[in-house]
């Protein structure tokens, strides 16, 4: 028989099976030393800095207590913790109206609905403010509904806060109700529940972990956000805009540092809930729960659609307001169409190339960003590297996460900054921009690639080894080619929230390489606001139609996946 | 345990052992997962470790694939030492209870996926038509995994684990995820395959009826041991151990007394045993004293005249038989089980609340030393 031949004729692999340990352990060491320079560094520089006087002598909690004893920068916390309280009290609530009416009411259009919802991720976070500035600024056209007050201050703020925040909320309570167990509801029909009751006593109940969890994303995405407070905030002191008035305006980088580090608390706090509410709410749905369908109400249909309407409606007329501002001469008092706006050379030194650098930027950062975040991620979930590097590199990519943009920018500045590091060449570089936004925006690449892995049966890789084929083919034949939506939606996801930072590069770009969204705070601050609604348009425009390439290509190039996702529908 | 591997092989002559397992331990953290496995394993033999879930039935598969690495023992193909060899240096041929077939490839593939850039292309397809018709799957090269049916789909993987001609096979319960009606089918054709082809094959399953109809020798495993180690026939007719006993079909125990080594008493009736029993597989008599009595629930016969006293408390529908539950009081207070043919007609053989006579026969009974213990009643045996 053949097959006896090939027994004998065969040898064993012994060399490359060596190989490829230490080639993966290799991998492992270099992405561990490029996530210490990305984040740990200058998250180390920043924590150092709180503790160091201006010689670089350590004086412990020092500048806390200087910070305490000034009376302006303590305002400016009871200043931030009041807007981001608002803003969680209005935002959650009307997050949970609009999921619930996606979720349980048999509404009409619900995808487009769910659409508009989702479309302030897209904009930079100051696109609403500066919207707001022009329909309710000094000149805006409808400044008398505020009788008399300012839109300049703690109302603008939240108002423009409740637009970003809103999609988060309306993603987190939406997952949380979507994974309710339709039998629940079931039960309480046969006993005749009073809808009120069963409200309070199931549908309540099974999404408070989503509640509390978008509380507590709302309020530290609320006090942590820069954009909008430097747009629309005027001499109202916030946090984040008190850290830019310390480093650029009186050069303190000391009492930055101490801001930073109040700053990192409350993301903190909000990283460690999500995980314990995570874990909580993913075990109340067991394998064998039944999803819920909502029944047709005609009248409970209609007043929930009759919600989503007008909240859809707030959501598209602030981006509409910007698209008129940016296409008209002066909207809406003078009509005539013009593409002014769009000639940004005639605002601000930068021009146009402040698209273009965003949009290198971006590319470069959803390039690189993606390599690093799926080749960890494949490290940390399919390889045999030793569990102490594991669990490093699973750690170090979920800092990120818990470092809002404004800090890490920061620790960029004193790290990259300082005069002895040999990476100080780096500074002012578009190189440092894109190793910030990958760092920025590292965590939520890694736990999908993480979670579409896992998902990835594990005998793949027991089955290569049993064959002697190398992990690098499976790698490129199998892994890749059956993650490539992931990886897709990984690269759309680092593209798109690069063009939209404003709060990680505000201290580390360089009039060379500034980009679109600083432009847009540049112009805001010189009264330009059609030219800045323009360009924060141009943002908007590009990250939708990213978002369109990527849905598109997932459905042209991957018909064949849903077929892999579910063998047993054949 | 000693592992019983002095004994002839069925067909007379003693084989050289292929794979030689000694005390293989393995331990995760603060558990212990096996205890000391010692086993071997002829040339062309088609083994199969059975026990509940948790066991170690699958770890010790994973270890002798080089999937995982034991604490401590050692492991030899053919008396080289394969302790430190990975599963790439192994190269035993794994068929998984997931199939485990890359989705986005298609079956020829699949199939040839461990042999690229060994053979030319035409070698290759060569090779792939005769594993395919070997499986009985030919004329599906370019079809995708999920355009197949589970069972199409697990014989593809067989096809894949089998190109590289593997010295040995390992199979991870691979017809668990299966419907009745193919697991019985495949079940057969991987046999048939595997004499065919005469590869060393070990399987792991908790399916007992699967275990004694595929394998030469069954393995039984329980908490990271090794129960016993035999033929199918001496499994289920001759088990070692009251967990074997009970595990492996149904069985009833009673508590009994022997005396001069052949007189047994089972509750206040005797029986003259025709021979003395074995303690152990060294032939060591057992001892006078308390035991327990094992007995098949088809080795209780009705009789019409010069029986036990039996009261039917329930009867059960097994389709080829029925199932009767009994009251024996001069056996034992427990409830023993016996297997009767159905009556005339498709009616039961008996009804409960009738009072019959029965008779057992003394030289199917097994006997255990009391020592040995009652296993927990079915308890063992739930759980997959």
């Amino acid at each position: 028989m053949a097959m006896a031949q090939d027994v004998v004729a065969r040898e064993p692999a012994r060399p490359v099976v060596r190989t490829e340990n230490v080639l993966r352990t290799g991998a492992c060491v270099v992405l561990l030393a490029i996530l210490a320079v990305l984040i740990v560094m200058p998250l180390y520089a920043l924590l150092s800095q709180s503790l160091e006087d201006a010689d670089k002598h350590f004086i412990g909690l020092g500048n806390f207590v200087r910070y305490a004893n000034n009376p302006g920068l303590v305002q400016s916390v009871y200043n931030s913790l009041f807007v981001s309280i608002a803003v969680t009290a209005i935002t959650v609530p009307l997050a949970f109206g609009y999921a619930y009416a996606l979720t349980r009411s048999c509404m009409p259009a619900k995808t487009i609905f769910k659409g508009i919802a989702l479309l302030p991720i897209l904009a930079p976070s100051l696109l609403p403010a500066i919207s707001l500035t022009y329909m309710f600024g000094n000149q805006g056209f409808m400044r008398g509904l505020l009788a008399g007050h300012s839109i300049h201050g703690p109302i603008g703020i939240i108002m423009a806060q409740v637009f970003h925040c809103f999609p988060f909320g309306v993603l987190i309570i939406g997952t949380a109700l979507g994974i309710s167990d339709g039998r629940l509801y079931e039960v309480a029909q046969t006993f005749s529940t009073p809808k009120w009751r069963v409200f309070w006593t199931i549908t309540l109940p099974a999404v408070r972990y989503g509640l509390i969890s978008a509380c507590f994303v709302t309020f530290t995405t609320a006090i942590v956000d820069f954009g909008v407070a430097k747009v629309i905030g005027g001499s109202y002191n916030v946090l984040a805009i008190e850290i830019f008035k310390q480093i650029i305006g009186q050069q303190n980088f000391q009492m930055g540092a101490v801001i930073g580090v109040l700053l990192l608390l409350p993301a903190l706090l909000t990283f460690f809930i999500e995980r314990y509410v995570n874990k909580r709410q993913m075990s109340q749905l067991t394998a064998r729960a039944v999803l819920y369908q909502p029944k047709p109400n005609r009248l409970f249909d209609l007043a929930m659609f009759g919600f989503v309407v007008v909240i859809a409606f707030c959501i598209l007329g602030v981006n509409a307001v910007a698209v008129f501002a940016s296409f008209f001469k002066l909207w809406p008092y003078d009509l005539s169409f013009s593409l002014d706006s769009y000639d940004f050379a005639a605002f601000d030194p930068g021009g146009w190339s402040s698209y273009w650098n965003s949009i290198v930027m971006a590319s470069a950062a959803a390039l690189f960003g993606t390599v690093l975040t799926f080749g960890g991620a494949y490290l940390v979930e399919k390889s045999p590297i030793p569990t102490l590097l594991r669990s490093l590199l699973h750690i170090l990519a979920m800092i990120p996460i818990a470092v809002p943009g404004i800090v890490l920018g920061l620790g960029y500045v004193f790290f990259f900054n300082d005069p002895e590091n040999p990476l100080g060449f780096l500074y002012y570089t578009m190189t440092i921009l894109v190793m910030c936004s990958i760092a920025h925006y590292y965590t939520i690449p890694h736990l999908t690639a993480l979670t579409a892995l896992k998902q990835v049966d594990k005998e793949f890789e027991a089955v290569s080894q049993s064959l002697g084929v190398p992990f690098w083919v499976t790698l490129r034949r199998v892994t890749i080619p059956i993650s490539l939506p992931v990886i897709l939606d990984v690269a759309t996801y680092i593209f798109v929230n690069a063009m939209t930072t404003v709060a990680a590069v505000i201290f580390i770009y360089s009039p060379q390489n500034k980009l679109a969204s600083i432009a847009v705070i540049a112009m805001e601050d010189t009264g330009d606001t059609g030219a800045a609604c323009a360009m924060a348009m141009m943002i908007l425009y590009t990250s939708v139609a990213v978002k369109l390439v990527q849905i598109a290509l997932s459905k042209l190039l991957f018909p064949k996946l849903q077929l892999w996702r579910h063998p047993d529908a054949s | 345990m000693r592992p019983l591997d002095m004994r002839a092989q069925p067909g007379g002559a003693v084989k050289p052992a292929f794979l030689r397992l000694e005390e293989i331990v393995k331990r995760f953290g603060g558990f212990t997962a096996l205890r000391g496995i010692d086993l071997q394993v002829s040339e062309g033999e088609f083994i199969c470790f059975l026990g509940p879930s948790g066991c170690g039935k699958s770890t010790l598969l994973r270890i002798i694939a080089g999937l995982e690495t034991h604490t401590s023992g050692r492991l030899l193909e053919s008396g080289r030492d394969i302790s430190g060899m990975s599963a790439a240096e192994r190269r035993f041929g794994i068929l998984f209870q997931s199939y485990a077939l890359f989705p986005n490839l298609n079956v020829y593939e699949n199939v040839v996926y461990g042999l690229r850039g060994r053979k030319r292309r035409a070698e290759l397809e060569r090779r792939a038509f005769d594993l395919l018709q070997l499986v009985d799957l030919s004329g599906t090269e370019k079809k995708f995994p999920a355009q197949l049916s589970g069972g199409e789909q697990q014989r593809v993987a067989l096809a894949r684990a089998i190109a590289p001609s593997p010295r040995l096979l390992l199979l991870d319960e691979p017809l668990s995820a299966l419907d009745a009606k193919v697991r019985v089918h495949l079940r057969r054709q991987i046999r048939d395959l595997q004499r065919r082809l005469a590869v060393t094959t070990i399987m792991v399953t908790h399916d007992q009826e699967e275990a004694l109809t595929m394998a030469d020798r069954v393995v039984v495993m329980n908490r990271g041991i090794v129960e016993q180690i035999g033929t199918p026939t001496e499994i289920y007719y001759s088990p070692r151990t009251p967990f074997v006993a009970n595990f492996v079909g149904k069985m009833n125990f009673m508590p009994a007394t022997l005396r001069d080594g052949t007189k047994l008493g089972i509750g206040a009736t005797g029986f003259d045993l025709p021979a003395p029993r074995y303690a152990s597989a060294d032939r060591v008599a057992l001892a006078d004293g308390n035991v327990l009595a094992c007995l098949r629930p088809e080795h209780i016969r009705r009789v019409q005249s010069d029986g036990l006293q039996a009261a039917v408390s329930h009867v059960e529908f097994l389709g080829s038989s029925w199932r009767v539950a009994l009251n024996v009081p001069a056996l034992t207070t427990h409830e023993l089980f016996a297997d009767f043919a159905g009556g005339a007609g498709f009616a039961p053989p008996v009804q409960a609340g009738e009072r019959i006579l029965i008779a057992i026969a003394p030289e199917r009974i097994v006997l255990f030393p009391a020592s040995a213990g009652m296993p927990v009643p079915d308890g063992a045996r739930s759980g997959g």
